[in-house]
């Protein structure tokens, strides 16, 4: 085979060493030189370093950037961001001035007489797009600081006000008129989840990895509490009474509008963990373990 | 014509700390060599002493072992963490065209951003409305809003 290919060439003499690599890879082929040109490189469309280029142009003109054009961001249109929105946003700044910097450095040795001498008193259009940018990146650091100064404040005062919201959507929740269609009564559930959500920390809809506190404890207990007023009948919320510990009420946190023939089955379980041996150690407990005990025996009834 | 009395400018300890005025017992100062001399330009790392901070801050992430190891401080290295892939908005652009209108706060009612009580409104807005503009929380027609 080997013979064969080299009697296609026409080439006086081969070097050793082709020819040995030749005879391991038998099926090599000779073609035209390629040359070195830019023009003959190909790069990947998906190649991180485009990440450095302005829609992969070498550099752009000053007519495609046009720095009076453009303004920084507000301080109250990054108000109204999300946290992600503001995240991404930063790394899009971060990404501009990448490109910039790398397009100004290009001009920079570009510059026929070389630095020295030839620095111009007024900035490029790559400076002052660029200090735009950094404008941005310091309201976004603002408006962030803004958002955990108005937290940490807000930890001070909450505690006397959110027995008040509770206690506000539960006349909510509880009025018949509210839950009239079942539109107003979804509704209402996905209020209960977001109050879950702002005043727990409870996403009651991604209940795998939480972890249980005191605040878990709590949103268990409430949600016990008006679960039981809003299915229950009167009968039911009197045998029952007010549920004051996790170890009762986790039953009934499972319970949503689609489950709510199970209270029946709920509350029978209830009584049965009320009447058993261990109820007594278990009311001992801390809330947090209460809650342990519970969700470990409720796993064993389902 | 009389020099301007610096001391007045030396208030508090930043300011204290930017001019080489504090001695060691042995006489040496804080850092910079002399006190004399021109005041107005920055101490660089050609100036400074031993006790100025000659780095950029990017290495020292680690300490060397008496075996001539190098141990990193994993805690010491930085990390920068960048959006998620899902959540990752390409298209905020870093800069917006002069002609949009730039929106306004008032605050009405409130003393200003980071008010508790606006948080709680807002987080009540949250819980009955859901992430969504209230009537309160909308822009009018001269580009303010409550913010």
């Amino acid at each position: 085979m080997f013979k064969k290919n080299i009697s296609n060439v026409k080439v006086a003499h081969f070097h050793t060493a082709s020819k040995i690599n030749g005879r391991i890879r038998s099926n090599i082929q000779i073609r035209a030189p390629i040359e070195p040109t830019v023009k003959n490189i190909k790069v990947n469309e998906d190649h991180p370093l485009w990440q450095f280029f302005h829609e992969k142009k070498f550099i752009r003109g000053e007519e495609d950037m046009q720095p009076s054009s453009w303004r920084s961001w507000t301080v109250p249109e990054l108000r109204r961001k999300s946290f992600d929105d503001l995240h991404s946003l930063w790394f899009n700044c971060l990404k501009e001035r990448n490109i910039l910097a790398r397009e100004a450095h290009l001009l920079e040795s570009m510059k026929v007489n070389g630095g020295a001498g030839t620095t111009e008193q007024t900035d490029g259009p790559h400076d002052q797009l660029s200090e735009k940018v950094r404008t941005t990146m310091w309201r976004i650091r603002h408006v962030l600081g803004e958002r955990q100064k108005a937290f940490e404040n807000t930890q001070q005062v909450i505690p006397e006000y959110k027995q008040q919201f509770l206690e506000n959507f539960k006349e909510r929740y509880l009025d018949e008129a509210n839950g009239a269609t079942e539109v107003e009564q979804q509704d209402l559930e996905d209020q209960l989840a977001r109050l879950n959500w702002a005043l727990f920390g409870i996403d009651v809809n991604n209940l795998q990895d939480i972890t249980i506190n005191k605040e878990f404890v709590e949103c268990v207990i409430y949600n016990g509490n008006l679960k039981l007023q809003k299915f229950g009948s009167k009968e039911q919320l009197d045998s029952v009474g007010v549920i004051t510990n996790a170890y009762d009420a986790f039953p009934l946190f499972t319970l949503s509008q689609e489950n709510s023939d199970k209270l029946g089955d709920l509350l029978a379980s209830i009584e049965k963990n009320r009447s058993s041996e261990k109820y007594a150690e278990i009311m001992k407990m801390v809330p947090v373990k209460q809650l342990e005990q519970a969700i470990l025996g409720f796993e064993e009834v389902l | 014509m009389k020099q301007t009395c610096v001391n007045l400018f030396h208030e508090t300890a930043a300011t204290q700390l930017k001019r080489p005025w504090k001695k060691y017992r042995d006489g040496t100062l804080f850092y910079g060599l002399t006190k004399a001399g021109s005041k107005r330009h920055a101490l660089t790392t050609k100036q400074g002493n031993k006790t100025f901070y000659k780095g950029t801050r990017a290495s020292g992430v680690g300490s060397h072992t008496k075996f001539g190891e190098y141990v990193i401080n994993w805690s010491k290295v930085r990390t920068y963490v960048a959006p998620a892939k899902e959540t990752w908005n390409k298209e905020l652009s870093p800069l917006i065209r002069e002609t949009v209108p730039e929106v306004r706060n008032s605050f009405a009612g409130f003393k200003g951003p980071s008010d508790p009580k606006l948080y709680l409104k807002k987080l009540n807005e949250y819980i009955v409305y859901g992430p969504q503009e209230t009537e309160d929380h909308v822009i009018n027609d001269r580009n303010v809003e409550r913010g």
